[in-house]
C-alpha cells in the first residue's frame, strides 16, 4: 500500500483521479435524474394516461443498482461509511493507524473476493434476458463486480482518493 | 456460528465500517467452515437484496429533503415553528422540537434532520444563552422524530424486509412521534425554567399570517404523501417520486431559490447517500443468508418459546437484544438480520405486524442518540464543536424519555395502531 503512506501526491495522478471522480460525480447525477423522470413517467402513465409501462420498473431497479455500486466509492472517500471508532481512538496514534491500514487490507481482499465470484455469477447469467428490458442479465449483474472492484481500490488508495475529491461537493455532507 | 461471531466482534473493535463488518464476517464463514460452494452465492444474494422496487422510495424520498432543504427553506420552517412558540420560555428549544416535527414531513432520515437543524439552531441557542451542549443533545433527540414521521427510510426498510404494508407502518408512526414531540416539549420547558432559558417576543398576527402561507408549501408535502398512500391510491414508491417532483416545482418555482449548484447538491447527496444505505442492504444481506442457513431465526424463536411464555418478558428481551444490537451496528443493518426471527416471535405471541414495526423502528432508531455509534450525536457535536462526551451526557435524560415512550408504545397498541385502523381501509 505504498501510495497511501506518502502525504503528498503526484499532481499528474491526482489530477488523473479527480477527473475520474468528476466523471462518476456526473455518471451519479444523470442517474439519479434519469431515475425520477423514469418514476414521473411511470406515475403519470398510470393514474393520468391510464395505461402502465411495462419496462419502467426493471429500468428503475437496474438504473438503481448501478447508481449505489458505482457511487460506492464516493461515499466511501466522502466517510458516509461509519464504523465503531470508540475503541481504536482511544488508542496510541500510531497503533491506530496500524490497525486501520489492517482493517483496509481485509476490506480490500473481501471486495476483491466479492468482485471475482460477481465477476463469475455475471458471466454465468448472461446467457439469460432480463423479464421486460431486452438485454442480458449479465448487464444488470456486472453493477456488482464493477463496484466492488472500484470500491476495493478507493479503500486501497484512501488518501489520494480523499484528497481528489472535489471541494464542492465534499462541503455539503448529509 | 462462533467463526461468524468472532469475527465479527473482532472487525468491529478494529473499527472498520459496519458496512464491510457484514460482509467480511459472512466471508470468513464461508471460508473457515470449508463451505466454499456458498461462495458465488454472496453476489447473488447481494444484488437480490437491493433490487427491489419498494427500496426505489429511498433514493426518491432523500432527493425531495434534499430538495426541500435547499436555499434556506429549512429556516423558513424554523421561523413558522418559531412564530407560535417562541413566546414561551425557553422558545428556540420549543422551536428546535418543533421545526424537527416539522421537517420529519419532508424528510426521511434523522441525519439529514440533526444536521439540518443543528447547523440554523445550535448557533441560534449558543447566542441566547443556551448551553451548547445542551442545544446540541436536544437537536440530536428531536431528530428522532423524522423515522417515525412520514416519510421514513427506516420504516421502508422495514416494510421490505418483513411484508408489511408501508402505509400502514408510516400512519403508525405519527401518534409516537407526536407523543415524542410532547415529551420533549414538556422536558425543554422544565429545563427552561431552571437554567433561565429566555422566551422571544410573540410576532404580530400579519407576520404569523405572511409565515404561515411561506411555511404552506413545504407544510403540505407530508399531508400529500399520507393522503397518497392511505388506502393504497400510490405505492410508497410513487409516492416519493410525486414527492420528489413536488420537491423540485416548489423549490425552482414558487419559492424561485434552486440554482444548478442545489439541483447538483441534491442529485449527489442522493446518490451518495442511497449508495451507502443500498450497500448496507447488500452486505447484509450475506449476513442474513448463514443466519438462514444455521436456522438461527428458528432457534432464535424456539428458544424464546422454550424459556418463557409470558408476552410482557418476551416483549421485554425483544427490545432489550434490539437496543444492545444498536450499539453496535446500524439501523438498517440491525432490521436486516433481526426482522425474520422478529416477526416470527410477533407471530407466535400474536403482536399485530404494524404495532411490531413501528416499536421496532422506535427502539433501533435510538440507537441513533446512544454511544457508541449514535450517527446523531457525531453530526451535532460536529456542528457544536464540542465533544461529544458532554452532549452525550445533556442527552442521557431525553434518551431516558424516549426509552419509557418505546414501553409505553410497546404496551398499548392502541397508541399504534388507532390511526391506520382509523385511515387506511
Amino acid at each position: 500500500m505504498g501510495p497511501t503512506t506518502m502525504s503528498r501526491h503526484n499532481p499528474r495522478l491526482l489530477r488523473a483521479v479527480s477527473l475520474y471522480l468528476r466523471a462518476l460525480h456526473y455518471l451519479a447525477m444523470a442517474g439519479v435524474a434519469t431515475l425520477v423522470v423514469v418514476a414521473a413517467m411511470q406515475v403519470f402513465f398510470r393514474y393520468v394516461v391510464g395505461e402502465s409501462l411495462f419496462w419502467s420498473e426493471e429500468l428503475m431497479r437496474s438504473l438503481m443498482v448501478w447508481i449505489a455500486f458505482l457511487s460506492a466509492g464516493i461515499a466511501y472517500s466522502r466517510g458516509e461509511m461509519l464504523g465503531m471508532r470508540i475503541v481504536v481512538d482511544g488508542l496510541r496514534p500510531s497503533l491506530t493507524a496500524k490497525i486501520d491500514i489492517a482493517g483496509r487490507v481485509l476490506i480490500v481482499i473481501f471486495l476483491l473476493v466479492v468482485a471475482w465470484y460477481g465477476w463469475l455469477f455475471t458471466m454465468r447469467t448472461s446467457e439469460q434476458e432480463a423479464v421486460s428490458l431486452e438485454i442480458s442479465l449479465g448487464w444488470l449483474h456486472a453493477a456488482i463486480p464493477v463496484g466492488c472492484l472500484l470500491l476495493a481500490v478507493h479503500v486501497a488508495f484512501a488518501d489520494l482518493f480523499r484528497s481528489a475529491l472535489p471541494k464542492e461537493e465534499t462541503s455539503h455532507s448529509h | 456460528m462462533v467463526w461468524l461471531f468472532s469475527v465479527f466482534a473482532f472487525t468491529i473493535l478494529m473499527g472498520i465500517p459496519v458496512i464491510f463488518v457484514l460482509g467480511i464476517s459472512a466471508l470468513a464463514y464461508f471460508v473457515l467452515t470449508g463451505q466454499t460452494q456458498y461462495l458465488l452465492v454472496i453476489p447473488q444474494r447481494m444484488f437480490a437484496g437491493v433490487d427491489q422496487f419498494i427500496l426505489l422510495a429511498i433514493p426518491l424520498f432523500v432527493l425531495a429533503g434534499a430538495l426541500m432543504d435547499t436555499g434556506g427553506l429549512t429556516r423558513r420552517l424554523l421561523e413558522f415553528a418559531n412564530a407560535f412558540v417562541g413566546r414561551f420560555r425557553g422558545g428556540t428549544s420549543l422551536t428546535a422540537i418543533w421545526g424537527s416535527f416539522l421537517f420529519s414531513g419532508i424528510s426521511g432520515s434523522a441525519a439529514a434532520d440533526a444536521a439540518a437543524m443543528g447547523s440554523v439552531l445550535i448557533p441560534d441557542m449558543k447566542k441566547q444563552g443556551y448551553d451548547v451542549n445542551y442545544a446540541a443533545a436536544l437537536i440530536a433527540v428531536a431528530s428522532l422524530m423524522d423515522p417515525l414521521i412520514p416519510p421514513s427510510i427506516t420504516m421502508i426498510i422495514y416494510g421490505a424486509l418483513s411484508g408489511t404494508s408501508i402505509a400502514k407502518l408510516f400512519i403508525g408512526g405519527i401518534v409516537p412521534g407526536a407523543l415524542l414531540a410532547l415529551s420533549l416539549t414538556a422536558y425543554a420547558v422544565y429545563v427552561a425554567h431552571k437554567r433561565g432559558y429566555p422566551r422571544l417576543a410573540p410576532p404580530s398576527l400579519a407576520q404569523i399570517g405572511r409565515l404561515t402561507l411561506t411555511a404552506l408549501p413545504v407544510l403540505f408535502l407530508p399531508v400529500l404523501i399520507v393522503v397518497g398512500i392511505r388506502g393504497g391510491a400510490f405505492t410508497a414508491t410513487e409516492a416519493a417520486a410525486i414527492a420528489a417532483i413536488y420537491a423540485l416545482v416548489v423549490a425552482a418555482f414558487w419559492y424561485r431559490v434552486l440554482t444548478w449548484a442545489h439541483l447538483r447538491h441534491a442529485l449527489i447527496a442522493t446518490a451518495v447517500i442511497s449508495s451507502a444505505i443500498y450497500l448496507l442492504i447488500a452486505m447484509a444481506n450475506i449476513a442474513a443468508f448463514v443466519f438462514a442457513l444455521e436456522r438461527l431465526p428458528q432457534n432464535i424463536v424456539s428458544g424464546i418459546q422454550q424459556l418463557t411464555d409470558n408476552r410482557v418478558l418476551i416483549i421485554l428481551m425483544v427490545n432489550l437484544a434490539l437496543l444492545v444490537l444498536g450499539m453496535f451496528l446500524d439501523v438498517a443493518g440491525v432490521l436486516i438480520l433481526t426482522v425474520p426471527a422478529l416477526v416470527g416471535i410477533g407471530a407466535a405471541i400474536g403482536m399485530d405486524p404494524v404495532h411490531l414495526g413501528v416499536m421496532v423502528t422506535f427502539n433501533t432508531i435510538i440507537g441513533f442518540v446512544h454511544p457508541p455509534l449514535g450517527l446523531c450525536l457525531f453530526i451535532v457535536s460536529g456542528v457544536a464543536k464540542s465533544p461529544i462526551e458532554k452532549v452525550t451526557m445533556q442527552a442521557l435524560p431525553m434518551i431516558g424519555i424516549a426509552l419509557a415512550l418505546l414501553m409505553l408504545i410497546a404496551f398499548v397498541p392502541e397508541l399504534v395502531l388507532f390511526l391506520p385502523n382509523l385511515l387506511v381501509k
